[in-house]
């Protein structure tokens, strides 16, 4: 039983210098593999000697396997438990400012709650009663909290005292995937539930451009139909449509292909496939549900049915907003290369916010013609504020090589079909403890902070993906005023590994997107 | 390939055994639990952690320790390793070809 006293006694900010401690000794276990792997008797050595000794050192591989996973569980369950006991501790502080505010004295060992005021009538009575028992029950509440907390805790750390933490007979980095302890009764679909509602696990995406030339000017307009299904289970649609206009400008020796134009999202959003799909089948029957009176103005009265069908649907995000683009061609002294990018600006109807978005993707070689060095990177940032000028989120994300993800991230990006490369997305948002201490580093501009507390405190998802294409095609088309290019095509992305490193702790949740579908 | 070869290669993976044993004896985290204690303490995880602390000591120095002595008996291997030994290893090869043709 945790008393008041006690919990308030406990000082979890303390655990993490435990947690990075931890985290160190465990580099330093994992940095060994190379020499683990060379330590191995040489298969040269034949016969009964050379044998023995090969089995000696698998033995010796497999316990050590075992201690990292230990050190590894013990981590992850100082981390888990640290947030837990932290929220338990402002839980109760807010109980007990309250019951302050009110006059009321709690007992810091019994937990009693007593009101010394008297009151005037029955009703006075019954209101001081009925905010006690509020205040009890927020009191208990923490309290169970941070007791269970602390047993998930211990129990962590009796199954390392007992050997009961498992390494596997991989290697040393496969080791380091351990769950806190608190999350080892939930089954992959349950984790999945709670850490994965920012993870894709599959993404269908239809799109078709056009682009056509009038005098100087470019006329661009584009559909997008995006269907994502999530790893918490959701559905998620987003139907996309833009427009706009273009030119080619020179500005100093770089070519820059600009255009500007107007966006609308529309984003639906369903708890299950199922759901997802009975809307589909919705749709046709709605859209064309006509009578003889409609018939004139069939266009108008489709378009009303699809609108009203939508309206009845959970539209999780409306969007209307303005782009601008531009693709760039430059080739001086210094750097010869091409590069494109675009920044979207936005106000979501639905979650009254408004948002603004960052993308682009460079290919250039540095240097004197020649000298080779060349560079790429593609990324994107998106930032979400309310209508009263508070960030919501800021969302950074592109593509890494697999050296980074385990580097910087901790991440074991292994065995990756694509190259080397993976998706990698940081996100900071309320979330998070140190939310508000990165909002003050990018509202001053101090941006090296602010990505230094999103890489170490913001939720991390790591995914490999491997796409198909479906279908795509162009085609000219001769609008007697006007030239235009028509492209459409189709994709299938299917995330084959993923990582999720939850908001402010430092352990990752490995998920099998094969578990999930 | 002579037994000079094989020697060299067995004193080679002595020596790597040996970084693993002091990389690891140096990587011991059994003195970190105890910070558990200092941040939640009368909790019965302060205790758990008392016990871990102890166990993860004597865990990881036996783990050198029998790293340590595989090292040596690995040495000890190596120059015992001589002409009659190799040519031991290649019958014992050639007979383990012979029954197993798809071991390389």
């Amino acid at each position: 039983m945790v008393t008041i006293a006690r919990l308030l006694s406990w000082q979890p900010g303390r655990l993490d210098g435990v947690v990075t401690s931890l985290v160190g000794q465990r580099r330093e276990l994992t940095d060994l593999q190379d020499e683990v792997w060379d330590s191995r008797p040489p298969y040269s050595w034949m016969g009964q000697a050379g044998e023995s000794a090969r089995d000696s050192h698998e033995k010796l591989r497999l316990r050590l396997l075992d201690l990292v996973a230990e050190v590894s569980k013990v981590a992850a369950s100082v981390d888990f438990a640290q947030n837990e006991i932290e929220a338990a501790r402002s839980a109760l502080r807010q109980a007990l400012d309250a019951a302050e505010a009110k006059g009321f004295k709690v007992d810091r060992q019994s937990g009693r709650i007593t009101d010394p005021a008297t009151y005037d009538t029955p009703a006075d009575v019954t209101a001081a009663e009925g905010a006690m028992q509020v205040i009890a029950d927020d009191i208990s509440a923490a309290l169970d909290k941070a007791a269970t907390a602390d047993a998930d805790l211990a129990r962590a750390l009796d199954a390392a005292v007992a050997g009961e933490v498992e390494g596997g007979s991989g290697s040393l980095d496969d080791a380091v995937s351990q769950l806190p302890s608190a999350l080892e009764h939930l089954t992959p679909r349950e984790i999945a539930e709670r850490y994965g509602q920012d993870v894709a696990l599959e993404t269908l995406q239809f799109f078709l451009e056009a682009e056509g030339e009038l005098a100087s000017w470019e006329l661009e307009g584009a559909a997008r139909a995006t269907y994502r299904v999530m790893a918490d289970g959701k559905v998620v649609m987003v139907l996309q449509l833009e427009g706009g206009l273009g030119r080619e400008i020179e500005i100093g020796g770089a070519e820059v292909d600009a255009s500007a134009g107007l966006t609308t999202d529309l984003e639906l959003t369903f708890g299950s496939a199922e759901e997802a799909r009975a809307f589909l089948d919705g749709l046709d029957d709605r859209a064309l549900d006509l009578g003889w009176t409609d018939l004139p103005k069939a266009p108008y009265a489709v378009a009303k049915n699809v609108a009203d069908y939508i309206q009845e649907q959970d539209v999780t995000s409306f969007k209307t907003g303005m782009y601008a683009k531009g693709e760039l061609e430059f080739d001086a002294e210094w750097a010869r290369g091409e590069g494109s990018g675009r920044v979207d600006g936005y106000y979501d109807w639905v979650k009254e916010e408004y948002g603004v978005k960052f993308a682009a993707s460079v290919e250039a070689e540095v240097g004197r013609k020649g000298t080779d060095w060349s560079a790429s990177a593609e990324l994107a940032a998106e930032a979400r504020i309310d209508r009263h000028g508070a960030t919501q989120d800021v969302t950074l994300s592109g593509k890494v090589g697999a050296g980074y993800a385990t580097e910087k991230l901790g991440i074991p990006v292994q065995n990756s079909t694509t190259g080397g490369g993976v998706d990698v997305e940081v996100k900071m948002s309320r979330d998070s403890r140190h939310f508000d201490e990165f909002d003050a580093a990018m509202r001053g501009g101090d941006l090296d902070r602010a990505a230094g507390l999103a890489l170490d405190h913001g939720q991390v998802i790591v995914r490999t993906t491997g796409t198909v294409d479906i279908a795509s095609g162009e085609h000219e088309v001769d609008l007697k005023i006007a030239e235009a290019e028509v492209r459409y095509g189709g994709s299938v992305e299917t995330a084959q590994q993923v990582w999720v490193r939850p908001y402010d702790q430092d352990f990752v949740i490995r998920m099998d997107p094969k578990e999930l579908r | 390939m002579g037994f000079e070869v094989v020697q060299q290669d067995i004193r080679d993976s002595a020596k790597k055994l040996a970084e693993v044993a002091s990389g690891v004896r140096g990587a011991d985290p059994s003195a970190d639990v105890k910070g558990i204690a200092d941040a939640l303490p009368d909790s019965r995880s302060a205790a758990s952690a008392a016990t871990l602390q102890s166990t993860w000591r004597r865990r990881f120095k036996r783990w050198s320790d029998d790293a340590e002595a595989q090292r040596t008996a690995l040495d000890t291997s190596a120059a015992d390793y001589d002409q009659a030994d190799h040519l031991a290893d290649q019958q014992y090869r050639m007979a383990r070809r012979r029954f197993e043709p798809e071991m390389r």
